[in-house]
């Protein structure tokens, strides 16, 4: 028996793994990046139906609207050579090897008792008490800690961003100086200057 | 159940989809299409591309984009903040002014570095 | 209970926005040193109070106040001190020394202290992406030079790698316990222990390898050689002691304080890493030619044999690796302090070979050298001879005859390399650094720098008189764990 969820969940993962291969498989880096952003788009409603809604929107939010559109930045920034050749085929049994590994690790691992301890379902999933609210409870107040030191760690992040690109004021640099432009009097501006017509000369 | 909330959502998504791709479908597939060499070359006049239209950016795009993903964050935890702001006592309340005063320190910062001017 | 992390953060924010127009790096550097001292002071003001007042260890299962998170923190601040003071000279000397260069070793202490006494792994992740990122920016402070761009993106993307690991692992054992913070995890893993699944064995051999990658240690630690010669050579320092240091803590924190019951699981994979590491770092040393990548080596190398003290897993083998990772610290600062001391106006120390005839110029210098290279080679007198005699002494109490031979033999491969840079020193002779000015030798002082001369001479003389008379330090170790 297969309910509603069950196929939701079924064509929604089935479209998260197509595009992640097609973020690795496809060559053109810009679709590249196109792709990972439906993979992210999947992914959200992924957690919608675990109703995470609160993650699934801020992955939206933040990865598909801003550190995607960053992507792109970096992959215009990149000399405009487009194709990533299918040539460098050398790591391809190790990776293959390695990807084999690893499925088969992850197999095994589903087969045999996933959890082990009662795992933390939502206490609470009365539809007037959010997930949202759920984490800001416990996000301003008990882990009030880890927060600030996100907030430092945003701020470490700016200043080594700024240090990083930024190369101070070109001298040369036009911009407007509202100082300047509000100081200005009439008559550093303007001069006037007698001239004589031509009809007085002659 | 909360998820049949978003059943509409679900909809009108898929019919985006459908208005999306229909039309494309059907003309790739109803259209004639008999290509050729001289339809596949670049176009008739003018020259061949010399090289590709992307110009790599300045770095400066980059510098703002970061900056953005950093406040876009700032702003993602407002979020729940603002939603349970009432349970979460003045703790919570003085949490979230010493978070906003840290950023608020990185933006006088940047300003007074004048990483936000543009030329 | 903060008051060490805010003093820090405060002087961070204020040297980062008095930087802006203060352009003195000496000055700037000067507050950074004088806000560590504050620091210190604190730290240790705190303890006493709480110790006095017998205050409970842990704050609400996230922050730990144990002797552990003392003795981590305070080494961390001495050292950032000394590594401060040692490099004002160079980041002047390098235009790197900017109110950016400073506010980020704070924060990176900041993310160290953080991490010295996390009880919970959102802390831990938080501090540790903290310090990382911080030093990620510092190491391409010198960004018109490629191959510290090339240092600083390897750092940052095996960094990150590490980072994902870690966190996953981290994510595999909430997924099978719902637990995050460390003492109660340490309780259920406890009842756990013989019958876990292989959802924690695999989280735990995550969490193993994010560490191993920070820590630097065989087969992750591709990313140490070229990163040490990339990054400018204060930055190097700071990696090579504080980061290490801090990686120590989380070692401590995750495989001590959390993964101990399960000691079955990492003990064989830690042993692996260790005799890896000393193997590695040994025989690759030899081959360098360039004196930053041959400390790398050493460094890997040394962290071999800390772990070779951790697999043991007993509260003493932990205080002697303790007691290992503070006579590699004080040994690596004092070599590079010599190397940070002699950098010229026109040409860097780089290879080995810059230093050929030291002791005829500088023999203070040169004599303060050799002692940091006899001391990470362990020979007799000196702080490393003791720090690997317990170590050895430890594996043959606990039957571990044969990784103790392989750790003696090889300890006798890696003296080969730390002698051969005496040789230099001593017995070859001076060479011009340009042939067509045979006057001007490579190896003159920058400047003349009484504090940073004197802090060289005090970590080689602390080399001497701990080694000497170990007693008091190693009894300071054991009482921590």
């Amino acid at each position: 028996m297969i309910s509603l969820l069950d196929c939701f969940f079924y064509s929604i993962s089935s479209m998260l793994v197509a595009s992640s291969l097609a973020v690795i498989l496809v060559r053109h880096p810009v679709r590249a990046a196109l792709f990972l952003v439906l993979s992210f788009v999947m992914a959200a409603m992924l957690w919608m139906l675990l109703e995470a809604e609160f993650l699934s929107l801020v992955l939206i939010f933040v990865y598909v609207g801003a550190i995607m559109t960053l992507f792109l930045f970096v992959i215009m920034m990149l000399p405009a050579e487009e194709s990533l050749s299918w040539k460098k085929w050398r790591g391809f049994p190790f990776a293959l090897l390695l990807f084999a590994l690893l499925l088969s690790l992850l197999f095994y691992m589903l087969k045999h008792s996933l959890l082990l301890g009662a795992s933390a379902s939502p206490a609470d999933t009365t539809s007037t008490y959010t997930n949202t609210q759920a984490i800001g409870h416990i996000l301003y107040t008990q882990y009030a800690l880890p927060f600030e030191m996100i907030g430092i760690l945003l701020l470490v992040a700016m200043v080594a961003a700024i240090m990083l690109t930024f190369r101070g004021r070109r001298v040369d640099a036009k911009g407007q100086c509202i100082n300047k432009q509000v100081r200005a009097s009439k008559q550093d501006q303007l001069k006037l200057v007698n001239i004589p017509s031509e009809g007085e000369k002659g | 159940m909360l998820l049949k909330e978003y059943l509409p959502i679900v909809v009108f998504i898929a019919l985006g989809i459908g208005f999306g791709l229909v039309p494309l479908l059907a003309g790739f597939l109803i259209a004639p299409s008999r290509p050729n060499k001289a339809k596949e070359s670049p176009y008739e006049c003018g020259f061949e591309a010399i090289e590709t239209g992307r110009a790599p950016f300045d770095l400066r795009f980059y510098l703002v984009a970061i900056l953005f993903i950093l406040f876009d964050l700032e702003t993602a935890f407002l979020f729940p903040w603002a939603v349970s702001l009432r349970k979460i006592s003045s703790l919570g309340f003085f949490s979230m002014l010493f978070f906003l005063g840290l950023l608020l320190i990185g933006f006088l910062y940047e300003w007074c570095k004048g990483a936000l001017e543009w030329e | 209970m903060w008051i060490p992390e805010g003093i820090v953060l405060l002087a961070a924010i204020i040297i980062l926005l008095t930087g802006l127009r203060l352009k003195n790096a000496k000055l700037l550097a000067g507050l950074a040193r004088f806000s560590l001292l504050l620091t210190m002071l604190a730290t240790i003001l705190i303890k006493t109070y709480s110790w006095k007042h017998h205050l409970d260890t842990l704050i609400s299962e996230l922050w730990f106040m144990d002797h552990i998170a003392f003795v981590m923190k305070l080494t961390i601040e001495i050292t950032a001190w000394f590594v401060l003071g040692l490099g004002v000279h160079y980041t002047q000397h390098e235009d790197i020394g900017s109110g950016e260069y400073y506010a980020l070793t704070l924060f990176a202490v900041l993310g160290m202290l953080i991490v010295a006494s996390a009880a919970h792994f959102m802390v831990l992740f938080v501090g540790l992406e903290l310090f990382s990122l911080a030093i990620y920016a510092l190491v391409a402070s010198q960004c018109h030079i490629s191959i510290g761009i090339e240092a600083a993106i390897k750092y940052f993307v095996t960094g990150a790698l590490a980072s994902g690991l870690l966190l996953y692992g981290i994510s595999l054992i909430y997924g099978a316990t719902g637990q995050l913070a460390f003492v109660p995890l340490m309780q259920d893993l406890g009842v756990i222990a013989n019958g876990h699944s292989l959802l924690i064995s695999f989280g735990v051999i995550c969490i193993l390898v994010g560490v191993a990658f920070k820590l630097g240690v065989a087969p992750f630690h591709m990313w140490v050689p070229d990163i040490y010669e990339g990054a400018p050579l204060s930055v190097m320092l700071w990696i090579a002691t504080t980061a290490k240091i801090a990686a120590f803590a989380i070692l401590v924190r995750l495989l001590w304080n959390v993964l101990a019951p399960l000691g079955s699981i990492w003990q064989p994979l830690v042993q692996f890493l260790a005799l890896l590491s000393i193997l590695v770092g040994n025989t690759a040393a030899i081959a360098q030619s360039n004196f930053q990548r041959m400390l790398a080596y050493s460094s890997i190398a040394h962290m071999g044999y800390l772990l070779l003290a951790v697999q043991l897993n007993t509260e003493s083998a932990w205080s002697v690796a303790l007691f290992y990772m503070l006579s590699y610290v004080i040994g690596t600062l004092t070599a590079v302090a010599v190397i940070l001391l002699l950098q010229h106006k026109h040409a860097h120390i780089k290879q080995i070979n810059d230093l050929c005839g030291l002791h005829q110029r500088h023999p203070w210098l040169a004599f303060i050298l050799l002692l940091a290279m006899f001391s990470l080679a362990g020979v007799p007198p000196l702080l490393g001879f003791m720090a690997k005699w317990q170590i050895v002494q430890m594996l043959i109490e606990q039957q571990q005859i044969g990784y103790a031979i392989t750790a003696m033999l090889l300890t006798i491969v890696g003296a080969y390399y730390y002698l051969r840079i005496i040789k230099v020193i001593y017995f070859d002779d001076l060479q011009p650094l340009d042939p067509a000015k045979p006057n001007i030798y490579p190896p003159a002082l920058l400047a003349v720098q009484p504090t940073a001369s004197i802090m060289a001479a005090l970590c080689g003389g602390s080399l001497l008189f701990l080694g000497i008379f170990p007693a008091q330090l190693l009894q300071f170790c054991l009482q921590v764990f």
